[in-house]
């Protein structure tokens, strides 16, 4: 998988999956804050585990290259 | 099964690790980062943190007996574990066999399997209690020790199922989904907490926490049929959770990859974040919940993210396990496939899950996993550090091709009965039995060794 996967399309993964990150976390500080309500923040922090997993998946669940000796 | 039999199906089992490790094959410090960072946030977490509150542990106890029993669990690693690894860089297994012969291993490695199975089944029990959750399933509770519907066990049922059929077709996809999980778990953690602070009444500027963290989340008081707890009990708990690994040499296995000794100090990440940052959270989530199982308590904090998250955690502790406790039970199953030893530790762990004393009584079960296996622990730091200078001969097995060292063999035995004993007729708490057993273990193991070696 990691061959196929050009540099700039590693970086925009990256960046997706850190973001995926970011919209699960950043949520549930805004409800503490009270800019947001609870039910918002479980629909966002639902997105943000998607928006994870995806680019996750494709950028660190690949096969390893070489067998370990483990 | 005859002993040479035993001999012949472990070395093929461990065939592959033989030797020790290359120098070509050594691993740098981010490999061991990332792998105790991923394997101690896990679904055991969600239960621990959990279960300290329920037992009535204080604000400073958690946070000042937290510190200490992690600073002393990174110390073990880094100061006990990784330097007998760096030098000797064999696995658990080949070094085990050295000393003990491989009679004495086969036993260990079946206790270990049922020790795995257990550990599993609590993870499977920790999925299906946010599995049942749109099924409106009685969800056990503190006290409960045996299944309380058939609901239960039927979505118990359901989960061990898949978990098993997934660790016999394929454990490694599931590893590296696990990694990729790893992250967004502690993540989900600390969200799940602090989307709670609204619900107990922490200002937005924190102002209130510790009053609050005092009064209403780490009061110090148990709660109703469950034992108190003190600081003494979470340093204990803390720095032994995993004792099995450090003290116990488990890690042989991992750090004999590692280029120097001081990479043992990488477990401070998996320490601090989960077994630190995750209690707390998950004592923060349970304060706010009206529920006593972690499926339950993480829905009502952050909803469907946190349901999956409890499922994910327990699913990719389970299976892991899972395969470690097939690879294990192999050498005992008469020439069964891989499949099948799994699906036969699959229906153990499956059938364990069903009883809900493996949660809710998840502290005492991982004390006793630590203390069962913690007395090898000793007989490899005696036979490394002191055997020598006492002019005694090490690697005794392996030099006089024993089967079974007595001495070993003596040591653990005696001080399981021992250890049974102090827990059952003296009362003495399973947290507080495992370091002096591993001490007991060197100097068991010392002086038994003293009088079988000059005696042959």
């Amino acid at each position: 998988m990691s061959k196929t996967i050009s540099n700039s399309t590693r970086t925009l993964l990256t960046v997706i999956a850190i973001a995926g990150l970011l919209i699960t976390l950043v949520p549930s500080f805004l409800n503490w804050q009270g800019i947001i309500g609870p039910e918002r923040v479980n629909t966002l922090m639902m997105w943000g585990t998607i928006i994870w997993f995806v680019p996750a998946i494709l950028l660190f669940g690949k096969e390893p290259e070489t067998t370990e000796n483990e | 099964m005859k002993a040479e039999t035993i001999t012949k199906k472990l070395d093929n089992l461990y065939e592959f690790d033989r030797e020790p490790v290359k120098k070509g094959k050594l691993q740098g410090i981010g490999n061991f980062l990332g792998m105790y960072a991923g394997e101690h946030v896990a679904g055991t977490e969600f239960v621990i943190g959990i279960l300290f509150v329920a037992h009535g542990v204080s604000v400073t106890d958690l946070f000042i007996g937290g510190f200490i029993g992690n600073v002393l669990a990174v110390l073990s690693w880094a100061l006990i574990t990784a330097p007998i690894a760096v030098r000797e860089r064999l696995s658990l297994y080949w070094q085990l066999r050295k000393i003990c012969g491989p009679v004495l291993v086969f036993i260990y490695n079946i206790v270990n399997a049922l020790m795995f199975c257990f550990l599993a089944g609590a993870m499977v029990a920790v999925s299906a209690t946010a599995v049942g959750i749109p099924f409106n399933i009685a969800m056990p509770s503190l006290g409960d020790l045996y299944p309380n519907s058939i609901g239960w066990v039927l979505t118990v049922l359901a989960v061990g199922a898949v978990i098993t059929v997934i660790a016999i077709m394929g454990f490694e996809s599931l590893a590296r989904f696990a990694k990729v999980a790893a992250p967004w778990m502690f993540i989900i953690f600390v969200a799940a907490a602090v989307n709670s602070f609204p619900k107990l009444g922490i200002d937005a500027n924190l102002g209130n926490f510790w009053q609050v963290a005092n009064d209403t989340i780490w009061t110090g008081t148990a709660r109703e049929g469950v034992s108190q707890f003190t600081i003494w009990h979470v340093i204990f708990f803390t720095w032994l959770a995993n004792a099995a690994m450090h003290l116990g040499m488990s890690d042989l296995s991992i750090f004999r990859y590692a280029k120097k000794w001081y990479y043992g100090f990488s477990s401070a990440v998996g320490m601090f974040l989960g077994h630190y940052v995750a209690w707390i959270a998950s004592g923060v989530l349970y304060a706010a919940a009206t529920s006593d199982a972690p499926g339950p308590v993480a829905w009502q904090a952050v909803g469907l993210a946190g349901a999956i998250c409890v499922v994910v955690a327990g699913w990719t502790t389970a299976n892991p396990t899972l395969y470690r406790a097939g690879l294990a039970l192999q050498v005992a199953s008469p020439n069964w496939k891989r499949w099948k030893v799994t699906l036969l530790a699959g229906a153990i762990t499956t059938i364990a899950a069903m009883f809900p004393a493996l949660v809710m009584r998840l502290l005492d079960f991982v004390a006793l996993y630590g203390l069962i296996l913690i007395p090898m622990g000793g007989i490899i730091f005696a036979d490394f550090y002191l055997f020598k200078k006492a002019g005694l001969q090490t690697y005794y097995a392996e030099k006089h091709n024993l089967n079974f060292n007595i001495a070993a063999g003596a040591t653990w035995f005696i001080l399981l009965a021992t250890a049974l004993f102090a827990n059952r007729v003296m009362g003495i708490d399973l947290f507080f039995l495992p370091f002096p057993t591993w001490v007991a273990a060197i100097v068991l193991y010392l002086g038994f060794s003293k009088v079988y070696q000059r005696s042959r």
